[in-house]
């Protein structure tokens, strides 16, 4: 599919990429020679297929166990004078923030690119925010693309500018440009010169009298940017209404002008330069316009900026009016600055400001056509994967803390297991926060003892969370005598994100063989009592849990299990079948518990017989339900 | 038999959230919401059945006394029903027989909690085919586990008192391999819900042909084990609790300290036991309080009768008279017992329910008016 | 290759259905099939945490002179391809109009919360008629079953592009399809696929000929 794709070398060929893979292929035209990244849906794929073709091209990609650490690495390639590129999900920005702010105020040398993908509307996060805020925050110029095809551009071209101006620059993707797929015109790639070198003499220091010299440095950014094609605008060269529009907000303004057939009356202009904002050319579109509406993608950052362009110039230009998400007037159905932006908002808004009525060209359906089909259809939520080894560890838990008496919290964490928190987890996290916070509440929650909180605390930790951002949180534990169970789920790979390595996994981004970082050996170098348990045994693991949950200190209780979505490509499977002559059934003793409450997809009602079955189409062999069944009706095929 | 409609959700708000669960393990096994983890017992995760089998069997639901007597002893029990200050029965229970009594020269050798009366009885009855597998409690005082003995030296592996409540009634839910006829030793509680388990036929309480129990004034609850192993006693091989006093013997090193050291572990649901000699056993065994290597054994069924004579032709069991002064005290101890129970309990006037219990009018006054 | 056109701009079609069904392989080979014929195309995913059983949709448009964002508009979708009876039904709530072309895989997969007893999954003839009764072109395909022939029921998703091809709602060859999903599935495959493909073809066909008698 798209690897193929982002290495053709043929110029002016036309091929069809998702916006992650156009954002590869504009650092391969660039000449990336370094790459690093934590993985972070939507972001993952970017540096995922830079990986899969690095060794064509001989460039160095990594997965760095973290966000802060593979910014790190980056600029200290862009210090020795290379390219080098760092990827991230919004979130991982936050974690990266610290060493961004710092080393924007020295400086870098070779091309030093920040993709940072948003989420707008949570689709495969926590939380949707606008990164633009923070880049502007740590005055790190923003580009910001609005079709695939311009995401290439951009990271192509922010290379270059970050060598023009010896600074960072971030390139915000969202969801709708990494995982859009759109067509793609090819250009040459270059082979960039591959000597690193770090003069003696070089320095990249961070201190507080440099902050003059980045406030410089954004005021040549913008005068590059005053010239930038990516800020441009569309439609009549004068319209009373204008539309100021970001990223994807672009296509979906087009084809609201298109179909309310307003294209020769209302002005797009489109600043694909966000921060520093371009002011002339802004400043220029608002002269003589009356009404502006601002089209972007999650929170109002551009008609801030403009609103208070507009402040400073105001006894220079005419009265307008201003429609956006901070007025109100730009909203979704989760209401202003929340959600996804699309193109119903706009036609919706533009509908309202110009009287103009909007006619779908198909025949609707009717209101109550729809809400009679809607009733019929319910609900269809998350769920763990069958054989997921995450649904036995939560059955563990739950079971131990139920047994154990006291009230047990469980403090979650960040990954597949963050649905911990969801009926498909049998609801058993009481918080869910940031990657690592787990073990970080844990610590404090277990230091009320004098207070009279008595609960016994868990936090449970994936693996790839525990290199994440665990282990400072650990030793602050052990350093302050903290009193709780840390469980790791060990599954093997960064599975949320697509199963990328980890540096338990034995494998590096390209596929070499790692040294393996084991859990428990990082654990036990601490100085913590550490137990490997499978939760799969679930009666021995309940006892693992309970044991350790009476121990004092901060202890750690690895459950490991490979992921069933790689087990399931490695092992053959054997076949689970249900016993239906034993089946309890919905009767007393049961009350289809492996339908009703485990919850495994393969564990399904045969509703002819009223009793339960295995698909096999979905079961992957794990064998857990044998155990769980009060029955012993369900058995390995052939048992029987 | 008085059965109520009521299910897992009545179970969790009557019994375990009020903390009075007896560990005994009726409940546990069957379903895949009720649990034990060594001597915990918990609901993980709520059923919604609502009529359970569960509510049924625990002997913290209501209990229907006099229909329970009458299912074990038959008309024996209709004439204990008489109750009256001079009666020991209406004290003791149904009691064919009340003597001293050890294990006798041909039980075989090991050492007993007392006399060994128990052990002495369980081997007997499975070396002759009576029964094929016991259920009991063997491991150390500080590591208690469930034991399906089939053989002589595994019940002889079980010897001595683990004061922890322990839910060995679980392993009647499990497939029990060809055994068809089972033996029991177990707390009263625990008699009592084989009772109420043989009565709705759950798990295979239905074949257990011989059920000892053991005095039981109270048992301790899951904290105390930590407690044993934070004292540096997890390795101890015997305990003893006399009327102060509670000893902790390791080898030939024997540790005395206060019973009020482990009062706090006493387990709630033990303070609102009515039942301290186990009524509704075939046979119950307890101490002497008065020489160490006797029992105080109560002979109570027919079956129990049969069993006795027969252990004591072949030398399995010896006993003697129980001495006429102790008796007073014997007497006094159940009856407190009982008396401050049925004043816990709440008494409902119109239908004889004192709490969980269901008793016949002439037994709720016999006690609450004394 | 000759271009044909399209018979509106933009062309909408949704893909959809449960994680871990195929949805992405299936909106890859409609767009380069797409593409192929020298159309424009642009696709948004929804896979959030697709492949932990939830609800996953592409929106593939095709369109010629102007250049369109990543999702549909509502009300906007003129075919919708489903692997699942439910989730096709679902975006006709959202998307669908009454010319519409439905082609929906019959076999259901059930939520979670109709596993554990506590939704209802609609009877399938009455959601299919309701959406008979809805929009203007309903093919019911058994591909789940038709896969099962080929002993894989995963192709069920590559019988479902046969269908869209078999279907004629949108000017797509069948020649064109074949080619791309030669280019996009591993060697060892292939055939099976190309299989499955003209499964669909021909029911496709064969349910379009019996309604025109
Ligand atoms: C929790 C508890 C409290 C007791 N309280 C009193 C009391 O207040 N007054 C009194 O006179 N006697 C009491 N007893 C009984 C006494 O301790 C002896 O068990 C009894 O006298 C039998 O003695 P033995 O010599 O025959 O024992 P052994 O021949 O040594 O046999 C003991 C038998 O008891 C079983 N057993 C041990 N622990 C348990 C347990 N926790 N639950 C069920 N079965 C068990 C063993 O499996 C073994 O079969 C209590 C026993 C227990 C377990
Ligand atoms: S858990 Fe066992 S007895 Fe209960 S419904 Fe499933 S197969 Fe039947
Ligand atoms: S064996 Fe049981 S738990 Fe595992 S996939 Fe099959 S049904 Fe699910």
């Amino acid at each position: 599919m798209g690897w193929q794709d982002i290495v053709r070398e043929e110029p002016g060929k036309q091929v069809l990429l998702n916006g992650n893979e156009a954002m590869a292929r504009g650092a391969l035209e660039a000449g990336v020679h370094f790459v690093s990244a934590y993985p972070g849906s939507p972001s993952s794929e970017v540096t995922g297929v830079l990986a899969q073709v690095s060794k064509n091209f001989n460039f160095y990609v990594e997965w760095s166990v973290n966000e802060i650490v593979a910014l790190e690495g980056a600029a200290g390639a862009s210090f020795a004078g290379l390219r080098a590129l760092c990827t991230m999900k919004a979130d991982g920005l936050n974690v990266a923030y610290d060493f961004l702010t710092s080393m924007n105020l020295g400086g870098c040398r070779g091309g030093l690119v920040l993709v940072v993908a948003d989420d707008p509307f949570g689709h495969s996060s926590l939380k949707e925010y606008d990164s633009r805020f923070l880049a502007a925050a740590a005055w790190v110029p923003v580009l910001e693309p609005s079709t695939v095809q311009e995401a290439r551009d951009m990271v192509k071209w922010a290379f270059a500018l970050s060598e023009q101006i010896k600074g960072p620059v971030i390139v915000r993707s969202v969801t709708r440009i990494s995982h859009s797929r759109g067509i793609v015109t090819l250009k040459a790639m270059k082979q960039m010169a591959q000597e690193a070198d770090f003069k003696p003499t070089q320095q990249f220091h961070t201190f507080a009298r440099f902050h003059q010299e980045v406030r410089e440095r954004l005021k040549q950014v913008e005068e590059l940017f005053a010239v930038s094609p990516f800020n441009f605008s569309f439609g009549p060269e004068k319209a009373d209404l204008t539309v100021f529009t970001c990223g994807t907000g672009w296509l979906y303004t087009k084809e609201a002008l298109f179909s309310l057939q307003l294209e020769d009356q209302i002005k797009i202009v489109r600043p694909g330069t966000p921060f520093p904002l371009p002011k002339q050319f802004i400043l220029g579109h608002l002269s003589g316009t009356k009404k502006v509406v601002f089209i972007e993608e999650t929170r109002p950052f551009l008609e801030e900026k403009v609103l208070a362009l507009y402040a400073l110039h105001s006894e220079n230009l005419s009265q307008i009016k201003f429609y956006g998400k901070a007025t109100g007037h730009v909203a979704g159905l989760r209401g202003p600055e929340c959600g996804e932006m699309n193109t119903d908002i706009v036609r919706e808004v533009l509908a309202r400001l110009t009287g103009r009525p909007y006619h779908a060209s198909a025949a609707p359906l009717t209101k109550e056509e729809k809400k009679s089909l809607q009733a019929l259809l319910p609900p269809r939520d998350y769920v763990l994967c069958p054989g997921c080894p995450h649904r036995a560890s939560f059955w563990v838990v739950k079971s131990a803390l139920a047994l154990e008496g006291n009230n047990g919290m469980v403090i979650g964490d960040i990954g597949c297991y963050s649905m911990g928190a969801m009926e498909t987890g049998f609801n058993l996290f009481n918080t869910l926060h940031c990657m690592g916070a787990s073990a970080g509440i844990a610590n404090g929650l277990s230091k009320l003892q004098s207070y009279g909180f008595k609960q016994p605390v868990v936090a449970m930790v994936g693996d790839s969370t525990f290199y994440h951002a665990v282990i400072p949180a650990l030793i602050n534990g052990r350093w302050n005598k903290a009193n709780y169970l840390c469980i790791v789920l060990d599954n093997g790979v960064t599975a949320m994100t697509g199963h990328q390595p980890h540096p338990g996994s034995g494998k590096n981004a390209v596929g070499e063989e790692a040294e393996v970082i084991s859990i428990e050996e990082v654990a036990k170098s601490l100085g913590f009592m550490v137990k490997v348990s499978d939760p799969f045994r679930y009666t021995e693991a309940i006892h693992d849990v309970l044991k350790l949950i009476r121990m004092p200190g901060l202890k750690i209780l690895i459950l490991r299990q490979p992921c069933a979505l790689v087990a399931n490509r490695e092992q053959k499977r054997r076949k689970v079948v249900v016993r239906q002559e034993l089946c309890r059934g919905d009767a007393c003793g049961c009350m289809r518990f492996c339908t009703r409450v485990w919850g495994c997809p393969a564990n399904v009602w045969d509703k002819k017989h009223e009793v339960a079955a295995i698909d096999p189409a979905i079961c992957v062999g794990c064998g857990v339900c044998i155990e769980l069944c009060p029955a012993g009706a369900i058995v390995w095929e052939g048992n029987d | 038999m008085k059965v109520s409609p009521k299910g897992a959700p009545q179970l969790k708000e009557e019994v375990f959230e009020p903390g009075l669960c007896t560990a005994c393990g009726g409940c546990v096994g069957y379903c895949p919401y009720i649990k034990a983890a060594a001597d915990r017992v918990a609901m993980i995760y709520p059923c919604n059945c609502e009529e359970g089998q569960c509510y049924q069997v625990c002997p913290r639901t209501l209990t229907d006394l006099p229909f329970f007597r009458a299912q074990v002893f038959g008309e024996r029990a209709l004439e204990f029903n008489k109750f009256n200050q001079d009666s020991l029965e209406a004290v003791l229970g149904v009691c064919r027989a009340l003597y001293f009594a050890r294990a006798g020269a041909a039980a075989g050798s090991f050492q007993g909690q007392y006399g060994g009366v128990t052990t002495s009885l369980m081997r007997y009855v499975l070396a002759t085919g009576k029964i094929d597998g016991a259920l009991l409690v063997g491991g150390k005082p500080a590591q208690p586990r469930p034991v399906l003995a089939t053989t002589i030296q595994q019940v002889e592996a079980c010897t001595g008192s683990k004061y922890a409540a322990f839910p060995t009634l679980s392993m009647l839910y499990q497939p029990t391999q060809n055994l068809s006829s089972l033996g029991l030793v177990g707390r009263p509680c625990q008699v009592t819900a084989l009772r109420k388990m043989q009565q709705v036929k759950a798990g295979a309480a239905g074949q257990v042909k011989l059920a000892i129990g053991l005095f039981c004034f109270w048992s301790l609850g899951p904290e105390f084990i930590p407690w044993l192993i934070e004292m540096g006693l997890g390795l101890i091989d015997k305990m003893d609790v006399t009327v102060d006093e509670v000893l902790f013997q390791k080898g030939e090193e024997v540790i005395r300290q206060n019973l009020a050291e482990i009062r706090s572990f006493i387990k709630p649901s033990c303070q609102l036991c009515y039942d301290p000699v186990a009524e509704l056993a075939d046979l119950a065994v307890g101490s002497t309080e008065y020489e160490a290597d006797w029992n105080t054994l109560i002979v109570r069924s027919q079956a129990g009768e049969n069993l006795v004579k027969e252990a004591l032709q072949q030398d399995i069991l010896e006993v003697k008279p129980y001495p006429k002064e102790r008796l007073p005290l014997l007497k006094q101890a159940v009856l407190t017992k009982k008396q401050r129970v049925l004043q816990a309990l709440k008494a409902e006037k119109e239908n004889n329910r004192v709490g969980y219990l269901n008793l016949s009018p002439a037994e709720i006054n016999f006690y609450l008016k004394l | 290759m000759q271009k044909e056109t399209l018979l509106k701009e933009p062309v909408n079609l949704i893909i959809t259905g449960v994680g871990g069904q195929g949805n992405i392989l299936v909106s890859e080979i409609v767009a380069q099939t797409g593409c192929r014929q020298e159309w424009n195309v642009v696709v948004g995913e929804s896979y959030g945490l697709s492949q932990r059983g939830g609800a996953v949709s592409s929106h593939v448009r095709l369109f010629q002179h102007q250049e369109y964002g990543p999702i549909i508009p509502i009300g906007e979708a003129d075919v919708i391809l489903g692997f699942e009876p439910l989730e096709a039904a679902r975006q006709v709530v959202d998307y669908g109009h009454k010319n519409t072309c439905l082609i929906i895989n019959s076999h259901p997969v059930y939520p979670i919360g109709v596993l554990r007893g506590k939704n209802k999954y609609p009877s399938l003839d009455l959601l299919f008629k309701k959406l008979r009764e809805m929009v203007a072109e309903v093919l019911i395909i058994p591909a789940t079953k038709l896969a099962s022939q080929l002993g894989e029921t995963v192709v069920q998703n590559v019988v479902m592009v046969g269908a869209l091809a078999g279907s004629g709602c949108l000017p797509f060859r069948a020649d064109t399809f074949i080619e791309v999903i030669k280019k996009v599935v591993p060697p060892k495959v292939r055939t099976l696929n190309e299989k499955a493909f003209y499964l669909g073809l021909e029911e496709a066909q064969k349910i379009k000929s019996l309604k025109s008698l």
